[in-house]
């Protein structure tokens, strides 16, 4: 089975969905769950003939090993996913659009991802740029849509411009041979560096481009923001990953300015970065959308796994690497059980919930796992990833972005607490006395996505093989893995240890407290009030202005959105003025602009 | 791994919570003395824990005790991490990374059971503590980042035992003095003893996040802080002031160690949270900063003291 | 029989005789569009002399493949326009066969005073075209501008004649390297001008929003796809193969381009009714095209031109169609208006996305061809100021396609009730038609060798040394 086979039967399915959809959209809904199944069965076939080429008029792909774990990751969060499909396909204004471009995205990144010659590149992320455009406007904000797509064209635009300068330095579109020419050409490799990774910089959410994520996350269709956080997210990683490998950055810039060993331009990158961990962190803690603090979440989580790919070395980069997969994980969870929680209760507004636990224990105990592995405490995914990435980061000393990492990684423990303790814990408002817990269909990805962080969690050494074979490839030094022990020059960690001495602590505490005497069961509202008599549970809540301290501290921050929106009004005043210059009725005025323009015209032959 | 190991752990656990328990009711005592009491008696902490954990008790659903056992879980397994005076139950797992995020599990567990309980103040309370925590933490984690870099690993066993043989100037601390600083104030963050205690804050919020626990919820809350203050202790006792060659050595400087914070805090008013929060960003940070410049640029007290 | 003067003769004879027979006006002008469009694709390449006089004293028609392209092009998109809107025919069947003459005549002709002709009576039948509206200032406004306009042209070929002492344009183009810039720059500014009145170049496209922005459903697309197109084809053909102009002139001229092309996209983005924005968007694409012929790029900005005109055509029909059915065609009060014309919305979406440069569509493969063109010509400049504009245009394009799909105000989940009350924008047949012109915006971005083919017939067009995107080039070292 050939990649073509591969890309042409999956098109064809997405077909096949969208004529089911057009008859009974939530037939093809659950066609979409078939379809991305499909894909990772595909995905397995296809990875014997990883190293081949293959094209199809103008698309060139070739199988590698890292587009195909970059597609696995993906097809996973899409996959898992597509399980709430069938449940939103009612509310969603066009059903069979939405199970089509739900598809073709998929489809789009991974065509993204095995690109061969830039112009596929180009176009494969292009459709995933639009059908997800037209997707989010689906859910609750027009606004948040034209942001992303603004965004996202800013950054695809301009990596267009290093394309194109590439091909016309190098005469050739392949990726991988194209960057080379670009040896000897400082100046120029310079332009195309920042120009080039630009486009991952906008996808991913790196400041000051992560305006577009807190709205489209956050308004998105429940079902899509899962995708956009854990999946979409991720191809400006991949974007990030070109750069270091085919461009070849440390190669390119080797005799420039470094910081510590790595050259000026990827320092800024990494700076920026780093600025996105801190922005991130301190903007997810003061939302009380859950989505939005997700969305701000993910802009932090970028931060780290850009850090980690740029540093492309041993130990960092396969943190980065991992770290995609475990945020990719994670994130796809909270959201999905947070989707979960606006279809019974109809908000996502923190300060609108809470006591969801009493209702939903499965929901809870899925998104208490998938923010372990967020906050980056073992024995989750996200420990074994933020261990690497901190690992590499203190190997090479680089101590800003370690400061940044640390903040990121303390201040998460902020706020992934605050959806679990004002959504799920705490009063259960009388109002949703009635709820009721996920049904099995939206269980089973809960399941599947527990399962597999925790995997990652406690054997890591499965993916990282996996990276390892990514730093074969890209022929940087790989992780040493000995059997289920990841081991770096400057420490070792055995995650499947870590698990069992804390479950042998959990069994422990557990032996004790089965031994002591059984508590009593009392209500919610039965708690200590200072003698007042409260029986307003929503009173007794707190979930608004959760850490009010912290905000108080930081002051309102500037509003990034607002750069945007000066460059638009600028440009709209710009437009109005040359409309009320140019385009006036009266034909006095253009009279008055031709003879302007042979004045300038003659003066301008004569000079 | 054997059963050895397991059985190692249980020890260092226990005995970790003996010495610790009968040190904070030493301490006990030396506060009352500095507020000029008599004091309780040095078992008196033995006492309340165990008390505890026979009364009756009430719960507010699943997590609420789910929590407790959680918290303290993770705080067990973590303590068994801890290498004392070069002991180490599972030998090559006291990884700094690891032992400082594995303490997280325990405090999560707690702040979920805390806040599980449905009473606003244990929430109030663990709004705080998590605020806290991302004050202290941050400037301490970067002076244990200066530290991995300057000695190439980080295993809080072989950093503890570079750092002897040299007397005190080997001292992390001694070497590296704005890092000692450093890790010294946030002892006082990570203990939530005063200045930075107001999480707890008694008479202010309710107790925080304990408002809702009794009988042996209270009782696990007791072993779970006396546990918590042993790896904290034990974590900057190792890192920046020598650990110890010997068990004596080690449960000497520990009890001074301790002793001395806790006097100091007794002295001490009480931080808002915001302020500690400014403080901590404002001075140990800025220090931490400086001190991981001179280490990674200068190369001062990595391996020249001398 | 394929003789090309039939292209301009047969039209004018309808015309007549439509005068004569009123009511069959309707149907002779979808016989001589028919004809013409049949004829379109049988002409050979070649030279036809008219009158008997060989060039360059006589007037002769030249048909090249830039030639053919356009009236197959033109001819083709005027018979689309008229079967879509064949129901506003009604009395200006006269002149729109009048129009289709001039417009064949202005693509067709050797001679630059017989261009000047040909442009009078395609400008004059527009000036009718453009009263439909009952807006009369506008159409005074365009009558005064245009006129101006035409005079400005014909000083220049005066005063080139003068200089060459030929009209011929070939023998005009032969002749002209014995000429000094500073000789050139009076009669090439002016022709430039007056042609720069049709184009809708910045400073003298004042005519253009008043008569654009009241046209309907037939109005609109005529002058946005058809007059316009033919406008840019003969530019093309003049500043390419007649009057390639040296440095200084050049520089200014593709200045003023490429100030059109900004502004115009500028303006375009501070607009709030869909035809201002495909207005301002025209202009703006006309400065690019204007600015690709400068700078000798013919076959990108042939690929532009086509894809902005058929896109133009699709846009504008169903623009028009907002304005008859709705009273308005403010795109905020048209919130959610293609939820009851799903067909006519993808159609739309489709032109939309192809002006954007959406990837797949043939509007890609024309910016495609334009920077790797601009590249190869070391230009770095421009490319970068196309790909800004680039952001801008799909800015305003999404915002718009927002706009017609989504209903719902910020924060409201999209839901068919907070649509527009339901009208059918356009007939079954009308929408499908623009459903096919639709699938040849897909076909000619996918399918990109045999849109090479078509348009260039295996030969530069005009002399286009030009590099244009090809499939073996992504294929790398294979």
């Amino acid at each position: 089975m050939t990649l073509i086979t591969v890309l042409i039967t999956l098109l064809t399915l997405a077909a096949v969905t969208y004529l089911l959809s057009l008859v009974n959209s939530k037939l093809g809904a659950y066609f979409t769950i078939v379809t991305s199944l499909a894909t990772i069965v595909m995905l397995f076939l296809i990875k014997d003939s990883i190293g081949q080429s293959y094209s199809l008029s103008f698309f060139t792909f070739k199988l590698t090993t890292v587009g195909w774990y970059f597609s696995m990751v993906m097809v996973t969060v899409y996959f898992t996913t597509a399980f709430l499909n069938p449940f939103w396909i009612k509310k969603m204004i066009y059903p069979a659009a939405y199970n089509l471009f739900f598809l073709v995205s998929l489809i789009g990144t991974i065509g993204m991802f095995f690109a061969r010659d830039f112009i596929t590149l180009f176009i494969c992320w292009e459709t995933v740029v639009w059908t997800s455009t037209f997707i989010i406007q689906m859910g609750k904000s027009r606004k948040s849509s034209y942001v992303y797509y603004v965004v996202s064209a800013i950054g695809s635009m301009v990596t267009l411009f290093a394309m194109m300068l590439v091909y016309q330095v190098s005469g050739t579109l392949e990726i991988s041979t194209a960057f080379s020419a670009l040896s000897g050409q400082p100046v120029l490799a310079l332009i195309v560096f920042f120009t080039f990774i630009l486009a991952g910089l906008s996808k991913i959410g790196i400041f000051p481009f992560h305006v577009w994520l807190p709205m489209a996350h956050g308004s998105a269709p429940h079902t899509f923001s899962p995708v956009l956080s854990g999946g979409l997210v991720k191809m400006g990683a991949f974007i990030a990953y070109l750069s270091v490998t085919a461009f070849a950055a440390y190669e390119v810039f080797a005799n420039t300015f470094t910081i510590m060993g790595i050259p000026a331009p990827l320092y800024i990158i990494m700076v920026l970065g780093a600025i996105s961990i801190v922005v991130g962190t301190v903007m997810a803690i003061r939302q009380d959308d859950a989505k939005k603090l997700l969305a701000y979440s993910s802009v932090a989580n970028g931060g780290y796994i850009l850090i980690g790919i740029l540093l492309y070395d041993q130990i960092a980069f396969a943190g980065g690497m991992l770290h995609l997969i475990s945020h990719a994980l994670a994130s796809a969870t909270a959201f999905i059980t947070i989707a979960i929680v606006a279809y019974r209760t109809g908000t996502t507004k923190m300060s609108e919930l809470g006591g969801m636990i009493h209702r939903m224990p499965v929901t809870y105990t899925v998104y208490l796992i998938a923010i372990i592995s967020m906050a980056g405490i073992p024995p989750m995914g996200g420990f074994v990833s933020k261990w690497l990435i901190l690992q590499g980061l203190a190997d090479r000393g680089l101590l800003f972005l370690a400061a940044a990492a640390f903040f990121g990684s303390i201040g998460s423990f902020m706020y992934v607490f605050r959806p679990l303790s004002a959504v799920f814990l705490g009063q259960l408002a009388p109002k949703y006395e009635k709820i009721k817990e996920a049904n099995i269909m939206m269980q089973i990805p809960m399941y599947l996505l527990t399962i597999a962080t925790l995997l990652v969690g406690v054997f890591p050494n499965v993916v990282l093989r996996v990276i390892a074979d990514i730093q074969l490839e890209a022929g940087i030094q790989e992780i040493v893995l000995v059997g289920n022990t990841i081991v770096v020059s400057n420490g070792v960690l055995d995650a499947l240890r870590v698990f069992i001495v804390f479950g042998y602590g959990f069994l422990i505490a557990l032996v004790i407290f089965i031994l002591r005497r059984k508590s009593r069961r009392v209500t919610l509202m039965d708690t200590y009030t200072s003698a007042e008599f409260i029986h307003t549970p929503e009173l007794l809540h707190y979930s608004s202005n959760f850490y009010a301290p912290f905000e108080r501290l930081t002051k309102k921050p500037y509003p990034v959105l607002n750069l945007y929106e000066k460059v638009s009004i600028k440009i709209k005043e710009i437009g109005h003025m040359a409309e009320s210059l140019f385009s006036s009725s009266k034909p006095a005025i253009t009279i008055f602009w031709i003879i302007i323009v042979f004045a300038i015209f003659f003066l301008g032959g004569v000079l | 791994m054997t059963v050895m190991n397991f059985v190692y752990g249980f020890i260092v656990l226990l005995a970790a919570f003996i010495f610790q328990t009968a040190l904070t009711g030493v301490n006990r005592k030396v506060t009352a003395r500095i507020q000029k009491r008599y004091g309780p008696r040095w078992y008196q902490q033995f006492l309340d824990i165990f008390k505890a954990l026979r009364k009756g008790s009430i719960t507010h659903g699943w997590v609420f005790d789910f929590g407790v056992i959680m918290a303290l879980g993770g705080i067990m397994a973590t303590v068994i991490f801890i290498p004392v005076a070069g002991f180490e139950a599972f030998p090559n797992m006291d990884n700094v990374f690891v032992i400082s995020y594995l303490l997280a599990v325990g405090m999560l567990g707690m702040a979920m059971s805390a806040a599980g309980s449905g009473n606003p103040w244990a929430s109030i309370g663990v709004s705080r503590a998590l605020t806290n925590m991302v004050a202290y933490d941050v400037p301490l984690m970067i002076v244990i980042f200066t530290l991995i870099f300057a000695f190439d690993t980080a295993s809080v066993s072989e950093i503890a035992a570079m750092q002897q043989g040299m007397g005190v100037l080997g001292w992390n601390a001694v070497r590296m003095p704005l890092g000692g600083i450093v890790a010294f104030i946030a002892l006082f963050g990570m203990l939530g003893k005063k200045p930075f205690d107001s999480f707890i804050a008694p008479a202010e919020i309710a107790s925080g996040p304990m408002v809702e626990y009794g009988g042996k919820h209270l009782g696990f809350m007791f072993i779970l802080h006396e546990l918590m203050t042993f790896i904290e202790v034990s974590l900057i006792l190792s890192l920046f002031f020598g650990g110890g060659s010997s068990i004596l050595v080690y449960a000497i400087k520990y009890a001074i160690l301790y002793t001395l914070v806790n006097i100091i805090s007794q002295v001490m008013p009480r931080f808002k949270i915001d302020q500690a929060v400014k403080f901590f960003y404002r001075v140990p940070l800025v220090f931490a900063i400086i001190q991981g410049l001179v280490v990674i640029f200068l190369g001062w007290g990595v391996s020249v003291w001398f | 029989m394929n003789n090309p003067v039939l292209l301009i003769v047969i039209p004018l004879l309808l015309a007549f005789l439509s005068v004569i027979i009123k009511k069959a006006g309707k149907w002779l002008l979808l016989v001589g569009l028919l004809f013409n469009t049949a004829l379109a694709f049988f002409i050979t390449t070649g030279e036809t002399i008219i009158g008997g006089f060989a060039p360059p004293y006589g007037i002769n028609l030249v048909v090249d493949q830039f030639t053919l392209v356009g009236v197959i092009l033109i001819n083709t998109l005027m018979l689309i326009t008229i079967v879509v809107s064949f129901d506003l025919v009604g009395k200006y069947s006269i002149v729109l066969l009048t129009a289709l003459a001039g417009i064949n005549g202005m693509l067709l002709t050797g001679d630059l005073f017989n261009l000047f002709v040909f442009m009078e009576i395609t400008v004059i039948a527009a000036y009718i075209l453009s009263a439909q509206a009952k807006k009369y200032h506008h159409t005074i406004t365009y009558l005064v501008i245009g006129s101006v306009g035409s005079v400005l042209y014909l000083l220049g070929i005066i005063l080139l004649y003068n200089l060459t002492g030929s009209l011929n344009m070939a023998d005009v183009a032969a002749k002209l390297p014995l000429l000094t810039t500073k000789e050139l720059l009076v009669p090439v500014l002016l022709i430039f001008i007056g042609i720069g009145v049709e184009v809708k170049l910045m400073p003298v496209s004042g005519w253009v929003k008043g008569v654009y922005s009241n046209a309907n459903r037939l109005i609109a697309p005529l002058f946005a796809s058809v007059i316009a197109g033919t406008a840019l084809f003969v530019f093309g053909k003049l500043f390419v193969s007649v009057l390639p102009v040296s440095d200084t002139l050049t520089l200014l001229m593709l200045i003023m381009s490429v100030m059109t092309f900004v502004f115009g996209e500028f303006a375009a983005f501070n607009q709030k009714r869909v035809k201002n924005i495909l207005l301002y968007s025209s202009i703006g694409q006309a400065g690019l095209v204007t600015a690709l012929f400068i700078s000798g790029l013919v076959y990108a900005a042939v690929i532009l031109l086509i894809s902005n005109v058929i896109s133009k055509l699709i846009m504008f029909t169903i623009a028009g169609a907002f304005t008859e059915k709705y009273e308005t065609d403010d795109y905020e009060s048209l919130n959610g208006v293609f939820v009851h014309n799903k067909f006519t919305g993808i159609a739309f979406t489709i032109a939309a996305l192809s002006m954007a440069g959406i990837p797949l569509l043939i509007g890609f493969y024309a910016k495609l061809n334009i920077l790797i063109g601009f590249f190869q010509a070391q230009n770095y400049v421009l490319p970068a100021i196309i790909l800004l504009m680039a952001i801008v245009e799909g800015a305003y394009i999404i915002k718009l396609l927002l706009a017609l799909w989504a209903p719902g105000k910020e924060g409201q989940v999209s839901e068919k009730s907070f649509a527009v009350e339901k009208k059918q924008l356009l007939s079954v047949k009308n929408t499908i038609i623009c459903l096919i012109v639709a699938l040849v915006i897909i076909a000619g971005g996918v399918l990109i060798d045999i849109t090479e083919k078509v348009v260039t017939d295996g030969q530069p067009l005009l002399g286009d040394q030009s590099p244009s995107f090809t499939i073996s080039q992504s294929k790398g070292g294979e």
